[in-house]
């Protein structure tokens, strides 16, 4: 039923189910006993109306009563067994793969969630898993089981009767029949209407994130309508694929009335003939349908195979998504660093066809601090990005005292580094889990320290419960400078041995920037930095200013050198900024 | 209960037609097993002449018994009842298969008929649900977006989509089929009681002796199972929202190499998922299996009373027959209701979550008569205002009194927390002040229509908000009936322009979520872009310059003093150069008013405005400063 593409993915999601095999085999002993116990009520009606009404052996009733009422009760233990192990091993299966595709997500790169977007992840995660899951623990199984009821209830009818038994046979393909014809049109509704409803949770996630503009511009109206006719159309597919799939039930009905009538007829006949008991026909009446049931099930299965092929392939989006940024097999741990800093003729591009960096080569002795200036989008991001290695260069070399970034182990080139990014963010949590989340095990003190260098200690202790304070959505919320300062806390209390601030402070007044530069100039002394900034006072004291430029250096040199530059572009940008203040302390200096 | 009754009126209601189509086909179908049962009696009974032997009971004594008992009805020799006393039992061979002949096409009409109606019954129980559905999540989107953004400040992102999406989501395959389903069972389980009873009394009289201990078993297991779903439903939403946040943060976890403990973070949360999970499966199947213990035991009783019933000659072969198909048909939809109400049970813990949505107050809304505003001079004028954003918390502006004249501009400088943006939100309507008034023009903006007041006001944000599509798109955003030349101009004035048309799709190239394959500054310029292609009365700019070069910012810095021009203006900046191109400056200081004038007056009157100008000042002169070093190093070496 599934074709070899199938199998194969399935085999790729199979190793999730290998931890349960033994719970697994225990629960298909289980069902197959509850299986195996089902079978019994038929025979019993069949002895009660044959054995012991029509031929009148009554003291039989008895027994059988004892037996009829023991089986329900067997049968409901079995029942509860059977639940328990089924949910143990799906929802153990469900949290086994969710954590997988999450641990797999967090080596993923860069790219993979600019590609994908928030909502996307979150609907293949907790989505797509869940159906899964329904499909391993309840179906698969069923098959199995399936196919033995299939085989005994086969042969249970061929006993009462050969030749209805082969009568069954000869109607068995109908249902297939049933099943081929409705099979492509209820797979293509069914992943028409995934790919909508994905269409309308990326929208949702983004509008929701994006609410305060939403507002700002008035567009509640609109995107009502836009959410309105995304789900629309998804209800449409919906429809779609409800209207194929009652059709498809229709079918096996109509294949299952159509049978049950020919055998009742038919077993009647015979009672009359004096073939058969009326007894054994009900029995084989009921045989019948479980033998079909089987049969059901399967094409049923098939049709939720589509289904959940399409989960397969989208959590297999994830998961096979290449892991592009990785240590190497050989990879050493990068000792502590001094400091050096080395760019040789690095070229990146997120892109094909579009270079974002064009050979840039730069070197950092230890405890440097570098500027990086330029317009904006030439890249300065990108280069620390690549410095701490969330992008691999396409072509030359990074290397941190002569360690090619490539070559040691992420984690500890990462924690060694200490980077401010340009957008601060904060989780949900205490102002203190936010702040330890680079290093857990900090002090108090320490902790107390790093925020004061970051100008937020005050602020802090304004807040009702200090440190312990909930951020985020359970708790408060902070100015844009009140997160950049946080974040800063963040970064110094790590210690790091080199220090990227992106932007750092772009968004503080110049009072408390002037304070923080001057707690930070005292742990920056003897630490390698990189500092992005477009305020000149930030720059001016930089041990190398690196001039930037559609991808390229154009110039590097101290503030000094790069002044005697004629026409040099650190100078333009520096007249331009300064162009007051260099007037009047010209003139002041003539006066 | 009451939630349910709400949501009765609100979303079925409007599809009852359809709905009482598909009860009334649900009442049919639930015949079909009687109807069924009927036929196999009468074949039994009329066709094939079944008849116990007994050992004890002679023939004769039970003709005599049966005539004692006066139930002529009960004689297999007697007209067949429902075809007319006319109608003889047939007694040949020939005479047997030819009545089999009509019970064979009977049989076959029943089914298919039933056929038709179930597949009609799918479709439309399908139909019903899905719209349903739709409109639970029209009327959720709806009401989330009236919603005012003290809300999203309290809600998770990925709680509100969990709710909006998959609670939903399991609404609309079970609602419609719990409320069908039930009336279904319903109507079975009184036709089976009325046909257990047309058959025998003493036996039907039995049979209903179970029903109480059907009973007892729901409600031993309804709270524990609506109470786990409850629980289920909201760690469900809370992994969602951390999942959402994590993806979005990844670049804050990667960076601190985070990945192990974030990860434990989340499996700890799964874990809680899963045996909540667990139990709730493992409870719901007790039920199920409960239930179908105390039926299958009574089946069993009863089948062994009826076989003595047959015995003693008060049943016929078919009545038993007919009797157990008919109560595997009562005692079915016990079973099925036990699960129904299972499922019921859930689906109120999620009812009630659409209703705890539904239900959230709107704070910020149009007025009855709220006024449209045609034009818009821009006066804006701050009385007394006051605001916090919880009802506990500190002000985050307290007493602002000003007012700013028609098409001037207004700098608002001071540190950082000091509750600029705040203020600029309030007169956006985002928050709404909790004392005092904020007047546009002559009206109090409380008095205007919400979508007339943010039409003519536009705001940059401070943190860039952009949405996966197209770069032109994006600009569109606020005003979508855009031409390409006006996006092309916005484009311009934002400096974009430039950047747009290395792209090898210039306009139409994407913007991945988040604006994140964009640089910080170029962000910022296309919120820039988006707020001026609007052309508003009132312009806000929330530090909008903070990522941009010395170059760009003064190039932006120009085509501000042209859109500023006669036009009401909010810059909020850090940078005085900037405020003293305004006409007014504003200083904050923790939420309140600490100065208000032109620069000159500031400088003496306002000790932080002081503050902030002389450090900048300093920087200046730092700069300048080391410029003449380097210009005399330069002409020393000359
Ligand atoms: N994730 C990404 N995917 C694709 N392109 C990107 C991505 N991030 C940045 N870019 C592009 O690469 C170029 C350099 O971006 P980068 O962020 O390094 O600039 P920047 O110098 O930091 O600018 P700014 O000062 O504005 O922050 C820009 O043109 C930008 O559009
Ligand atoms: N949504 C919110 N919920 C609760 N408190 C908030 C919220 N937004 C801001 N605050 C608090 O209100 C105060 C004023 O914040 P606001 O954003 O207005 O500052 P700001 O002047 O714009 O600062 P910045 O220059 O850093 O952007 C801050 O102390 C902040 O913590
Ligand atoms: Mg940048
Ligand atoms: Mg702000």
């Amino acid at each position: 039923m599934a074709d070899e593409g199938n199998m194969e993915k399935l085999r790729k999601l199979a190793h999730f189910v290998t931890p349960y095999k033994s719970r697994l085999i225990l629960l298909l002993c289980l069902t197959a006993t509850m299986t195996t116990l089902g079978m019994m009520p038929p025979l019993v009606m069949k002895y009660v109306i044959d054995d012991v009404i029509v031929d009148g052996n009554w003291r039989v009733l008895e027994v059988l009563l004892v037996i009829s009422i023991c089986l329900p009760i067997a049968s409901a233990a079995m029942r509860i067994a059977i639940s328990f192990t089924n949910a143990y091993v799906g929802w153990g299966l469900t949290t086994q793969m969710r954590k997988f595709i999450y641990e797999h997500m967090l080596k993923l790169p860069m790219r993979f969630y600019d590609e994908m977007g928030t909502g996307k992840i979150m609907s293949r995660v907790m989505g797509d898993v869940a159906s899964v899951r329904g499909m391993v623990t309840s179906r698969m199984l069923g098959i199995i089981i399936d196919f033995v009821s299939f085989w005994v209830a086969l042969a249970f009818c061929m006993g009462l009767n050969w030749k209805m038994g082969c009568l069954l046979l000869v109607l068995l393909p109908l249902y297939f029949l049933n099943y081929y014809g409705w099979r492509t049109p209820i797979r293509e509704s069914i992943s028409l209407w995934r790919r909508k409803m994905d269409r309308v949770s990326v929208g949702l996630q983004e509008r929701l994130t994006g609410v305060q503009l939403v507002k700002s511009y008035g567009r509640e109206r609109r995107e009502n309508r836009a959410f309105a006719e995304d789900t629309h159309s998804s209800l449409d597919a919906a429809m779609q694929s409800a209207s194929h799939r009652a059709g498809y039930y229709a079918g096996t009905w109509g294949v299952s009335g159509f049978r049950n009538t020919v055998i009742f007829c038919l077993g009647c006949y015979y009672v009359i003939e004096g073939e058969m008991t009326y007894g054994a026909v009900m029995a084989f009446f009921s045989y019948s349908s479980r033998m079909f049931q089987p049969i059901l099930n399967l094409t049923q299965i098939a049709m939720r195979l589509q289904a959940v092929m399409v989960s397969v392939d989208r959590i297999l989006e994830i998961l096979d998504f290449p892991i592009e940024i990785k240590d190497r097999e050989d990879a050493v741990e990068l000792p502590p660093i001094k400091g050096h800093v080395a760019f040789e003729n690095v070229h990146f591009e997120y892109k094909k066809g579009e270079p974002v960096l064009k050979g840039i080569d730069l070197e950092v002795q230890p405890g440097q601090m570098v500027a990086l200036v330029g317009h904006t989008g030439c890249g300065k991001t990108t280069m620390t990005s690549l410095l701490m290695r969330f992008f691999d260069v396409n072509k030359g070399r990074i290397s941190i005292d002569g360690y090619d970034v490539r070559d040691v182990k992420l984690r500890t080139l990462r924690t060694q580094i200490g980077q401010v990014l340009q957008d601060s963010v904060m989780f949900n949590g205490t102002i203190r889990e936010n702040l330890l989340y680079g290093r857990p095990d900090a002090t108090d003190a320490e902790l107390i320290a790093a925020a004061r260098i970051a100008e937020i200690h005050e602020f802090i202790m304004q807040t009702p419960e200090g440190y312990d304070s909930m951020l985020g959505n359970d708790g408060i919320k902070l100015s844009v400078g009140e997160k950049q300062r946080l974040a800063i806390a963040r970064a110094v209390l790590t210690d790091p041995a080199i220090m990227i601030l992106d932007e750092a402070t772009s968004s503080l007044d110049s009072l408390s920037e002037a304070l923080i530069q001057k707690a930070m100039g005292n742990i920056l002394k003897e630490r390698t930095s990189f500092a992005i900034a477009h305020r000149l006072s930030t720059i001016v004291n930089a041990d190398i200013i690196v001039v930037m430029d559609h991808g390229e250096i154009i110039e590097t040199g101290t503030h000094r050198e790069l002044l005697q530059i004629p026409n040099g572009k650190y100078r333009q940008l520096y007249e331009q900024q300064a162009a007051g203040s260099i007037e009047e302390a010209v003139e002041a200096m003539a006066g | 209960m009451e939630s349910l009754k709400r949501f009765v009126l609100l979303y079925i209601k409007p599809y009852w037609v359809r709905m009482a189509m598909v009860i009334a086909m649900a009442t049919i179908t639930s015949s079909y097993m009687f109807l069924l049962g009927f036929i196999s009696k009468i074949t039994v009974d009329e066709v094939l002449q079944l008849k116990p032997s007994g050992e004890i009971v002679s023939d004769a004594h039970r003709q005599s018994l049966i005539q004692a008992d006066r139930r002529p009805r009960r004689d297999p020799h007697a007209a067949i009842p429902g075809l007319g006393k006319e109608v003889t039992r047939p007694k040949t061979r020939t005479e047997k298969l030819e009545w089999l002949g009509w019970i064979f096409i009977l049989y076959l009409v029943v089914r298919s008929c039933f056929a038709t109606i179930n597949w009609f019954y799918t479709y439309s129980i399908a139909y019903v649900g899905q719209r349903i559905v739709f409109r639970i999540r029209l009327d959720l989107h709806e009401k989330v977006q009236k919603l005012q953004m003290t809300f999203f400040d309290r809600q998770q992102t990925g709680k509100i989509m969990a709710r909006i999406l998959d609670d939903v989501g399991l609404l609309q395959s079970e609602i419609t089929t719990t409320f069908v389903e039930t009336t279904r069972h319903v109507a079975r389980i009184l036709m089976g009681t009325v046909i257990l009873l047309t058959i025998d009394v003493k036996l039907a009289l039995l049979a209903f002796v179970v029903l109480p201990a059907y009973v007892v078993t729901y409600k031993l297991f309804q709270r524990p199972i609506a109470n786990v779903f409850t629980r289920f439903r909201e760690d469900y939403a809370e992994a969602s929202g951390f999942l959402e946040e994590r993806a979005k943060g990844i670049r804050l976890i990667l960076s601190y190499a985070r990945e192990r403990r974030e990860f434990r973070d989340f499996f700890r949360r799964l874990i809680a998922l899963y045996r909540l999970g667990v139990k709730q499966s493992v409870l719901s199947s007790a039920l199920g299996a409960t239930c179908s213990v105390v039926g299958g035991v009574a089946m069993g009783l009863i089948f062994y009373f009826g076989a003595l019933q047959v015995r003693n000659g008060m049943m016929t072969v078919g009545d038993l027959i007919y009797f157990n198909m008919s109560m595997g048909n009562l005692f079915m939809p016990l079973v099925a209701l036990a699960n129904v109400n299972a499922v019921l049970q859930q689906m109120l813990v999620v009812i009630s979550r659409v209703f705890e949505v539904l239900d959230e107050e709107v704070v910020i809304r149009d007025k009855p008569d709220a006024k449209n505003l045609d034009n818009v001079r821009g006066r804006v004028a701050f009385r007394n205002v006051s605001f916090r954003y919880t009802e506990t918390g500190d002000y985050a502006v307290r007493d602002l009194n000003f007012v700013v004249r028609p098409g001037t501009s207004v700098a608002v400088v001071g540190p950082s927390g000091a509750g600029k943006s705040t203020l600029v939100s309030l007169l956006m309507r985002l928050y709404e002040p909790s004392e005092g008034k904020i007047i546009l023009d002559d009206y109090d903006i409380q008095d205007l229509k919400i979508s007339s007041l943010r039409n003519h006001l536009s705001m940059v944000p401070q943190e860039p908000v952009l949405f996966s599509g197209t770069i032109a798109e994006n600009i569109r955003y606020g005003q979508p009936d855009t031409t390409p030349e006006q996006v092309m101009d916005a484009a311009k004035a934002a400096e974009l322009h430039d950047f747009i048309m290395t792209l090898p799709e210039k306009y139409e190239a994407r913007v991945e979520e988040r604006g994140s394959n964009l640089s910080g500054g170029q962000k910022q310029r296309l919120a820039f872009a988006m707020a001026v292609v609007t052309d508003p009365s009132i312009l806000i700019l929330d530090d909008t310059t903070s990522a941009l070069d010395a170059k760009t910012e003064a190039k932006i810095q120009q085509t501000l003093d042209s859109l500023m021009e006669g036009r009401s203006t909010f810059v909020i900046t850090h940078r005085i150069s900037t405020a003293m191109r305004a006409d007014r400056i504003l200083v904050l200081d923790n939420g309140r008013m600490a100065g208000w004038g032109v620069h000159d007056d500031l400088l003496s009157e306002s000790e932080v405005y002081r503050l902030l100008y002389e450090q900048q000042q300093k920087q200046k002169e730092e700069v300048a400063d080391s410029y003449i070093e380097g210009i005399m190093a330069m002409a020393g070496q000359r």
